[in-house]
Formats: structure tokens, C-alpha cells, sequence
């Protein structure tokens, strides 16, 4: 029993015992292993082994790292190496280990291929303006068709199109890519790259050139007469819009219009450019005036001034005191054509007492050629005022008297 | 009779009825506190915490110069950012063979090639754990939309490990560079292209390998103050009684202290300014009274995890560049007694680490001398060709001592040795069946300093005190374990010299 127990003991111990191969006795023979491939074929590194063990191949390139097991090939033991490591060109480090011990280690140089159908582009940016300072960038990588990218030193062609004018260049590639910086033309247009090697071309690239700032320009005036009736609109308009280079600027470029009068008040108007020319309108004014106008591009461009002159509309008019409907009645007003003027002129009343104070102000709209100023139910006292009217700038003054009677 | 008997029901009936409501309301109180403790109500905002990085490689960019447009140090930044983030991406990847997180920081195509190898890997259940620690990156070019560059990662250092199921293949250091191209892609910089280029050949500096003659004089302790044992930089902190102590220490004739550095409590991978500015003022009164300090870095570290790597590179490298200038600096102990977690951690992974950590602080420090302190002479020939000189621990019997020296010695060749823990309890009690006193510590002391000056052998006494309190990540809870811990010191709780203090003093005055 006891010795049986031993024997047991025994045979345990030697099982629990460390299995490892001495490595001295594995020699390894390495019959056919490249140090060049290229990306996409088949590797496959070949050893031819004797000894105990079964070495197991590590492989590492710039994206990871992997173990391989052996197939058997005959004698040989070969291990191929998989799709990912095969197709990723740059060095490929392999190193053979059996337990512990590095057997053999190396370094497979995998090329890429010709270069692929579709070049891959990068532009930017898309927007440039025209002269001679802005630009755009072209950046290509070239790469074969497993992405790896082409050594340095590639010959690709740059081909370029504006305005009907066709250009091409050569670039060549280093550090993984080939680049190159395209500068506006002085022509506002679309412009289309692509790029192309033999057998393979890039995608249709397009940037916009757009015009660069304004440069000053004029403005005029358009209107139906030159009276002011406070009635008719008048049109201001710019020359066309253009930069240095002779491109109109682009549509929807808002000019500000700014008119002086003779008081020194300030009016305001803007429009915006279509075809380069922008149009921005006003309302006559109520009474004869003198406008001084300019327009702008805030902090860009701006334009000469501009003299506007405005005749009174109104010619003559009547004033009547009825005294029975104490009414003061303006008219007819007569306009530049011996007319009617229109309806909506405004009309100013204004009442002094005896000693000259100015005791009311009334305004009314012309009606008809007339307007009419009712002071009965005014509460004013009796006396004798003196009503002064004006319209469009043009003033008459008249005496009234007040009875007890008419200011109840 | 039976009256008494209901009156002793009522009164069962009474207290029972209380007990119930007394546990019940503790019970409701319990449930209240703790529906009302642990979440933080800020965390109902939703409040984007922001992450601590775990993953902190050396990085320095050493050219910025490029023909396509000047680089902005915001989107420099960002690169960076996500350049080292997609190495730890994969990192992960390949370690846990799931491609989870790559597609943030690697092209469409890039992606579908890493998903390939990992599904390789899967099939083949291996895995790869890896480490890149230090990057020197090189702008090569910076398109003109901002949204393309190309740069180099040259002399990349990175640490790996392939394992095949549960069993570990290889492991090991590597040098690679890289050319790379990124993209920028809906707010993430993105590989496109990963090249590997040649590496750049340097002139490799001879490591120096023979320890400074200084280190043959050490004579001193291993210090922890009185009343804060394993906790010199914690609250208690008071120059005060260092400035006392160092003064002690200095009259014994000694003129070496040992402190030790933990790393949890110094902050970790962001070294903490107050707990650094408390070591510098150490090193200030230990120069004061004439001390070196031999600095013991990683106390209580016990990861040792390649994700970790860089993380305690980064700590190293901080305490290192703020005190690697001062005059009291004697060397570094890399860590105490790491081949006790030979066990718990893998030799292995321990070894690995501590020799990448020597390397690194060689490189950050390349006048100081730098030791491991291993806890028997047994362990002590472990990386000795890399360290300036060889330090370990010795508790066993004095007799004892020449053998085993000599053996270690003879493994060793002639490189300086430092004896870095020596000590005896004088702790007599139920524990040890009251075998240990005073007489046996001096009796100890005087042996051991014989042996020692017979080798010609510096060492470290441990320690200078007895403490009152042992904390339980020293060597556990077990009291037979913790109460002689208590009694190594030379002056025990009341201030008290005692005898080994004497034979000491003498020692060093010979």
C-alpha cells in the first residue's frame, strides 16, 4: 500500500513538473521567408524545424499586433500571414518564438500598389475671393487601392478650369501627401479641379471665387417733378457696383442712402444691389428743400454727394373769413399747374391775440383744393386775433375779429 | 398569585409592544437615512464631471514649422488630446479584442482596418496589452482649412504584452515612429493614416552604473515622526518636531534619513502642491542638520498595471524634477520591498514596471543614484545591473547575516550594497510569549554592527521611535503582527532612550 501510494506520489510529481522545452534542442532552419512583398499578395514565411515544440509566429505592424499559428507543409511549417497584415504595406515585424526564446526575427518590407482608381482630395476652403492674395488648398493623398499611401516622390497631375481657360500642373507627393495652394483669379467665377495619375483621377472639385470689396462709385436721382408735394416718390440709384478687378458685386450687397436737408436732419434709406446696382426710394418733401445725399457700404465704399433741390408746389391761395360759420377757409390751392393740389397736403393755422401771442395751432389736410379751420367752439374770447396759414412752405396772414356771439 | 402573573404578562406585553416600536421607528429611520445619504443632489443636473485622464504618455511637440499655415496652440491642443486618446483606444481594443471607442478617434477606414486584426485576434483569443510612454511629435503639415495634418511620432517608446488566453507570450519595451495623418471630423481629430517610419538614429548615452563613493557612507534610519508613523506628510505635520528630530539624529552621529512617499496620499498622478511643498521643507531641515535623504517613492502602490504606466510616470516625474536640485537629496529608492507583490501581481508585470520606472527617472535625474529596496537579500540581485546600488532589508537572525550577504555578493559582483532595514523589536508580550526585550534589541544591534563594519557595509536602522499606532495597510489587522511592529524604535513612547539607542550611538562613533 505504501509503496503504491509512493509510486502515485511519484507519477504526480513528475506530471506537475514543468513541461518546458529546452530551447537548445529546437533548430530552426528558415527556408524561405521575403524581405520585400508586395501589399495584397500572398506571404507566407516558411520554416523547416526539428525538435520538440511548436514555435508560433508574432507579427506587428503600425496597427496591431498578432500571433499566428503554423500550418504543416510537408516538412516545412508555414505561416501565411493574414489579410490585414498582407495588405497594409510598410514594415511588417515578425519575429518566430518557441516558450520563452525568440527563434528568428525580421522585418517583411510590403510596397504598396500602383496607385487606385479614385484619388482621394481635400480642398479648402470652398470660398475664396478674387485677387491676387486669397487662395484655396488642394491636399491629395494618394494611395493604392488597400488605402495604403504611395511613397513619396508620386508624379500627380492637377488640372484646373475657369472661365473656359484650362491649366494643369504637376505635383508630386511627400510625407503621404501632394499639395498645393491655387490662387483666386481676377475674374469672380466657379473654379474645377481634379486631380489625376496615370489610370486613376479624383473627384470634380469646385470652389467659388467671389468678388473682392467695391471700389467708390456714383449715384443719381430719378423723380416725376421737381415740386414738393410730400406726394411723389423719388429714386435714388448707384452705378454699378464693382471691384478692382471689374466684377459686379454680388447680389443682395446693401448700400445705405443717407440724406442731409437744408435744416441739417438726417434722413435714411437703404436697398439692396441686384446686377450690381442697388435702388433705394423717398417721399418727397412737404415743402421747397435742398437734399444733399450719399450712399455707403458701411466701411467699404462710398459714393459722391448728390444736390437735390425741391420747388414749393403751391403757387397761391385764397384765405376767407366767414364769419357766420366762423370758419376760416383756405383755397383754392392752386398747385404747379395751375391744379388742384391734390389731396393730403398738410395745412398749418396758426392764431396770435392782440398783443401777438400765439394762442393755438391747428393743422388740417387739403380737400378738394380747400381746408377749412372751424374756431367756434374754441372758447376764445371775443376780440381780434390774427390767423396766420401756411402750406408747403408758403404762408398768408389775415385779421379776424371775434364777437361775444361767436364764442358762446 | 395569579394577579402577579398578569401583572407580569401586562408587563411582557408592555415591553414587547415598546421593542417593536422602537425597532420598527429604527427601522424607518435607517430606511430615511439612507434614501437620504449617498447620491450627491447636484447629480440630479446632470453636471458633465470632468474625467481625471488615466492615460498621461510624456508628450512634447518639438516642431511646430510647416508649409500649409500656422498652427493655433487651441487646435495644437486638441490634437494631442485625441492623438494620445486613440492610442489608448486601442489600447483597450486590443486588450479587450472590442473595438468600443475606436470609431471616435480613427477614420472609417482606418477603423475597418483595426477591426480586422481584432477580429483576428479574436479568433485567435490573443491579447494585447500596451503602453506608449512618451510621445515627440513633429508637425509636418497643417492644411489650410485647418481641418488636415500631418505629423511624426519619432522615437516613440511603448511598453507591450501578448497573451494567449490566460497564458503570457512575450513582453517587452519597443521603439517605433510613426508618420501620422488625422482629419478632422465633426469636432473629433481622427487617424487617417498610421505609417511607420525608420527611427531616428541617436548616439544611445552609456547608462551610469557604479554607485557615487558617498554611498558608502551611509550611516542612518528609516524616520517616521513619533506621533505620525507612515504618515509624515499628513496632517500632523510639524516642522517643529522634524527640525528636533533631524537634530537627534544628527548628535547620534548619524547622516542619512530614509522617507518614504506615498503615492495615494501625494496625489497620485497629479502630485498634490501642499504635500510636496511639505516634503521640500523635509529636505530643507534635513540639509539644516546636516542630513541626506534617501527619497523611497510608490509606498503603498501596488497596481503595477500597464494601463497605470503612465500615470505613475507622471507622479515620478513630478517629485523627481522638484527635488532632483536639492542639496539634500542623497538618491531614490524606486519602492519599498516590491518583490512581496512578486506573488500577488506576477513577477513579471513588477518587474517590467519597476525597470521601465528606473528608466524613466534616469532619464529625469541623471546625477542621483537610485536603488529598489528589496525586503531580503534573497530578492536583492533582482535588476541589480540597472540600479546604482544594491539596498535591501535583513530582520533575521544576526548569525545569519554574512552567509547570506556573502551569497547575494557573489551574484552581485562588487556593486555597492546598502543595507537599508535593519531593526529588532524589543516588544515582550503575550504575542511572542514574552521572549522579546530591551537587552535582546541591544543584543541584536550589537551583533548586526559587527557583522556590518566586518563587510564594511552602510545601512538604515529602522526606525528612530516606538509608535503607538500601526496603521493596518503596514501589515494588517493581526495584533501578533501589529504590537511588535510598535517596539522597533530606539526611543520608545515616553521619550526614553534605550539601550540599542546607546550601542548605535557607540557604533557610529567608532
Amino acid at each position: 500500500m505504501r509503496k503504491l501510494a509512493f509510486t502515485v506520489l511519484c507519477i504526480l510529481a513528475l506530471a506537475c513538473s514543468d513541461p518546458a522545452v529546452p530551447v537548445s534542442t529546437y533548430s530552426l532552419q528558415i527556408m524561405e521567408v521575403p524581405d520585400r512583398a508586395n501589399a495584397g499578395e500572398q506571404i507566407s514565411l516558411d520554416f523547416k524545424g526539428m525538435g520538440k515544440g511548436r514555435p508560433i509566429l508574432f507579427l506587428r505592424n503600425s496597427l496591431g499586433q498578432s500571433v499566428l499559428e503554423g500550418r504543416d507543409e510537408g516538412e516545412r511549417l508555414r505561416f501565411t500571414l493574414p489579410g490585414p497584415y498582407s495588405k497594409k504595406s510598410g514594415p511588417c515585424h515578425w519575429s518566430l518564438v518557441l516558450a520563452d526564446s525568440v527563434l528568428r526575427s525580421g522585418v517583411i518590407e510590403i510596397q504598396p500598389l500602383a496607385i487606385d482608381e479614385r484619388i482621394e482630395t481635400y480642398l479648402g476652403p470652398r470660398n475664396v475671393i478674387a485677387g491676387p492674395v486669397d487662395h484655396t488648398m488642394l491636399v491629395t493623398v494618394p494611395s493604392d487601392k488597400f488605402g495604403n499611401p504611395m511613397p513619396d516622390g508620386t508624379v500627380l497631375e492637377l488640372q484646373k478650369q475657369i472661365s473656359e481657360q484650362y491649366d494643369s500642373k504637376e505635383i508630386q507627393s511627400g510625407g503621404m501627401l501632394a499639395w498645393d495652394r491655387i490662387y483666386a483669379e481676377e475674374k469672380a467665377s466657379r473654379a474645377f479641379l481634379s486631380v489625376s495619375a496615370a489610370g486613376s483621377t479624383s473627384k470634380e472639385l469646385t470652389y467659388d471665387i467671389h468678388p473682392a470689396l467695391p471700389e467708390d462709385f456714383e449715384i443719381e436721382y430719378a423723380r416725376f417733378h421737381p415740386y414738393a408735394d410730400g406726394n411723389q416718390v423719388i429714386t435714388f440709384s448707384t452705378s454699378t457696383l464693382k471691384d478692382t478687378y471689374g466684377n459686379i458685386v454680388s447680389d443682395g450687397t446693401m448700400v445705405s442712402f443717407s440724406v442731409i436737408d437744408a435744416d441739417g436732419k438726417v434722413l435714411r434709406t437703404q436697398g439692396t444691389t441686384l446686377n450690381g446696382v442697388a435702388e433705394a426710394r423717398m417721399l418727397h418733401p412737404d415743402r421747397g428743400d435742398t437734399w444733399t445725399v450719399t450712399a455707403h457700404l458701411a466701411g467699404v465704399a462710398g459714393s459722391q454727394e448728390l444736390e437735390v433741390e425741391f420747388l414749393p408746389v403751391i403757387r397761391d391761395f385764397d384765405l376767407e373769413w366767414k364769419a357766420d360759420s366762423r370758419t376760416v377757409v383756405v383755397g383754392p390751392v392752386d398747385g404747379f399747374l395751375d391744379q388742384f393740389q391734390p389731396d393730403g397736403l398738410r395745412v398749418t393755422l396758426t392764431l396770435f391775440n392782440e398783443k401777438g401771442v400765439n394762442v393755438m395751432n391747428r393743422d388740417a389736410e387739403l380737400s378738394d383744393g380747400y381746408a377749412g379751420f372751424d374756431l367756434g367752439n374754441l372758447s376764445l374770447s371775443a376780440g381780434r386775433y390774427l390767423t396766420r396759414v401756411e402750406i408747403g412752405g408758403q404762408s398768408h396772414e389775415m385779421l379776424i375779429e371775434l364777437t361775444d356771439e361767436d364764442t358762446e | 398569585m395569579k394577579t402577579r402573573n398578569k401583572n407580569i404578562y401586562r408587563a411582557l406585553l408592555l415591553i414587547s409592544f415598546l421593542g417593536v416600536n422602537a425597532a420598527l421607528l429604527f427601522g424607518i429611520g435607517a430606511v430615511w437615512v439612507y434614501m437620504n445619504s449617498g447620491a450627491d443632489k447636484t447629480s440630479i443636473l446632470h453636471i458633465a464631471s470632468e474625467t481625471e485622464d488615466t492615460y498621461l504618455p510624456d508628450t512634447e511637440w518639438r516642431n511646430l514649422e510647416n508649409p500649409g499655415r500656422p498652427m493655433e496652440s487651441q487646435t495644437l491642443q486638441d490634437i494631442e488630446r485625441d492623438y494620445i486618446r486613440s492610442w489608448y483606444v486601442r489600447s483597450i481594443a486590443f486588450d479587450q479584442l472590442d473595438p468600443y471607442g475606436l470609431k471616435d478617434y480613427y477614420t472609417d477606414s482606418l477603423y475597418r482596418k483595426l477591426t480586422e486584426i481584432i477580429k483576428l485576434n479574436k479568433d485567435q483569443d490573443t491579447r494585447i496589452s500596451l503602453s506608449t510612454l512618451n510621445h515627440h511629435l513633429s508637425l509636418e503639415f497643417y492644411s489650410l482649412d485647418g481641418k488636415l495634418v500631418v505629423f511624426t511620432d519619432t522615437g516613440m517608446e511603448w511598453f507591450q504584452e501578448i497573451r494567449k488566453g490566460e497564458q503570457k507570450l512575450a513582453s517587452g519595451p519597443l521603439i517605433s515612429s510613426y508618420r501620422v495623418m488625422m482629419l478632422l471630423e465633426d469636432g473629433f481629430w481622427r487617424v487617417r493614416h498610421m505609417e511607420e517610419i525608420p527611427n531616428p538614429s541617436n548616439g544611445a548615452v552609456p547608462e551610469r552604473i557604479t554607485g557615487p563613493a558617498s554611498i558608502g557612507q551611509i550611516k542612518g534610519l528609516n524616520y517616521y515622526p513619533a506621533r505620525s508613523p507612515w504618515d509624515t506628510f499628513g496632517d500632523d505635520f510639524d516642522p517643529k518636531t522634524l527640525a528636533g528630530d533631524f537634530e537627534k539624529v544628527s548628535a547620534m552621529g548619524l547622516n542619512t534619513l530614509r522617507v518614504f512617499i506615498p503615492y495615494e496620499d501625494f496625489g497620485a498622478a497629479t502630485v498634490k502642491p501642499e504635500k510636496l511643498q511639505k516634503l521640500v521643507r523635509l529636505m530643507d531641515l534635513a540639509d539644516e542638520a546636516g542630513l541626506k535623504v534617501l527619497v523611497t517613492l510608490f509606498d503603498f502602490y501596488g497596481n503595477y498595471d500597464l494601463a497605470d504606466w503612465t500615470r505613475t510616470h507622471r507622479h515620478a516625474e513630478t517629485l523627481v524634477g522638484a527635488l532632483k536640485e536639492h542639496p539634500a537629496l542623497l538618491g531614490w529608492d524606486i519602492k519599498n520591498e516590491p518583490d512581496l507583490d512578486f506573488k500577488s501581481r506576477g513577477r513579471a508585470e513588477v518587474m517590467a514596471w519597476l525597470e521601465e520606472m528606473v528608466r524613466q527617472v534616469k532619464k529625469w535625474d541623471k546625477v542621483h543614484p537610485l536603488t529598489i529596496g528589496w525586503s531580503s537579500p534573497a530578492a536583492a540581485d533582482n535588476l541589480h545591473e540597472r540600479l546604482d546600488f544594491v539596498s535591501y532589508h535583513f530582520y533575521e537572525d544576526p548569525d545569519m547575516f554574512v552567509s547570506y550577504h556573502e551569497k547575494l555578493q557573489e551574484k552581485i559582483g562588487d556593486k555597492q550594497v546598502v543595507i537599508s532595514e535593519i531593526g529588532f523589536s524589543s516588544y515582550s508580550g503575550i504575542w511572542n510569549f514574552f521572549t522579546g526585550s530591551e537587552e535582546s534589541q541591544v543584543d541584536y544591534y550589537q551583533k548586526m554592527v559587527i557583522s556590518l563594519q566586518g563587510e564594511n557595509l552602510p545601512f538604515l536602522s529602522w526606525t528612530l521611535y516606538d509608535f503607538d499606532q500601526v496603521p493596518a495597510e503596514v501589515v494588517g489587522r493581526l495584533p501578533w503582527r501589529k504590537a511588535p511592529q510598535r517596539h522597533f524604535g530606539l526611543i520608545d513612547n515616553n521619550g526614553r532612550e534605550k539601550p540599542a539607542f546607546g550601542a548605535l550611538v557607540s557604533s557610529s562613533q567608532k
